[in-house]
């Protein structure tokens, strides 16, 4: 068995800083959300490893929390996404710094 | 047997995020989602986190990649995602932004690991994660919260009824 939770809190960095990196180096608007995905994924992995280690439930809950909010933010911003490209015929998040009103 | 697993997940974790995050065609990269979210299910379950770990696959590898899918067979193809700045720029800058925000959260979570809490020795407690704490921290502790929760998604439901009608 390993010892401590540093191992976990390395994968959740690693995963927070490719998500991050994702966000800023990508165009495509769909592909930025799933990049955001990756990035709150390694935040909760964080927030589990340290729950587990603290011996206390509140972080999981925290988790829970975090994933209820994604789902309804991910169901918004899809939505607005599908709204965007019927608008432009893209995604591409250069043509939507033109956007107004 | 631990280590084995936990190298499995987490280099399954990491390996498939890179590939979500690379990939041209969206479709690729939401199908390495799911592989990164399950291997993080894994990882839960490695932790402990019984109860998140069986969430984590029904809400996250469920029913979000399911809603990223229907996006991604609504919209045609596009060959046009180049990278965001001309040149060298997006392919050296960003990582190199991401890294330099990377390795001080790296190094401030390794330094404290084990500094503070109440075990050290990393023997982990009996973890907690089970439904039934949660289910007890849920609806004594965070009562408030979980409806908050509860009018949130009922808001983002409404919400995005609304924006759907008002295009027709």
């Amino acid at each position: 068995m390993m010892t401590g939770i540093g191992p976990y809190l390395v994968t959740g960095v690693l995963l927070f800083t490719i998500g991050l990196a994702g966000v800023l180096m990508r165009r495509n608007l769909l592909i930025m959300l799933v990049s955001i995905e990756v990035m709150l994924n390694g935040v909760n992995l964080t927030l589990v490893a340290h729950s587990r280690q603290l011996g206390d439930v509140t972080g999981q809950v925290l988790v829970l929390f975090a994933m209820l909010v994604t789902a309804a933010e991910v169901a918004v911003a899809l939505l607005v996404c599908m709204m965007l490209y019927r608008e432009r015929g893209s995604l591409d998040v250069d043509i939507f710094s033109r956007l107004k009103g | 047997m631990g280590l084995i697993f936990f190298i499995l997940f987490s280099a399954t974790a990491v390996i498939a995020s890179l590939l979500a995050v690379t990939r041209r065609e969206p479709i690729y990269s939401v199908l390495f989602l799911v592989l990164t979210l399950c291997a993080t299910a894994g990882l839960f379950l490695m932790l402990g986190a019984y109860f998140l770990a069986v969430l984590q696959v029904l809400i996250y590898a469920g029913a979000v990649v399911v809603l990223f899918l229907f996006v991604v067979m609504l919209i045609r193809r596009e060959d046009t995602d180049k990278p965001r700045f001309p040149g060298l720029q997006a392919k050296i800058v960003a990582p190199l932004v991401a890294v330099l925000l990377g390795l001080p959260l790296l190094f401030s979570l390794w330094m404290r690991d084990g500094s503070e809490g109440r075990e050290a020795s990393g023997t982990l407690l009996p973890s907690g994660g089970e439904t039934a704490s949660i289910g007890r921290a849920l609806f004594s502790t965070h009562i408030l919260p979980f409806e908050v929760a509860s009018l949130l998604l009922l808001v983002a439901v409404l919400g995005a009824m609304a924006l759907a009608r008002e295009r027709k």
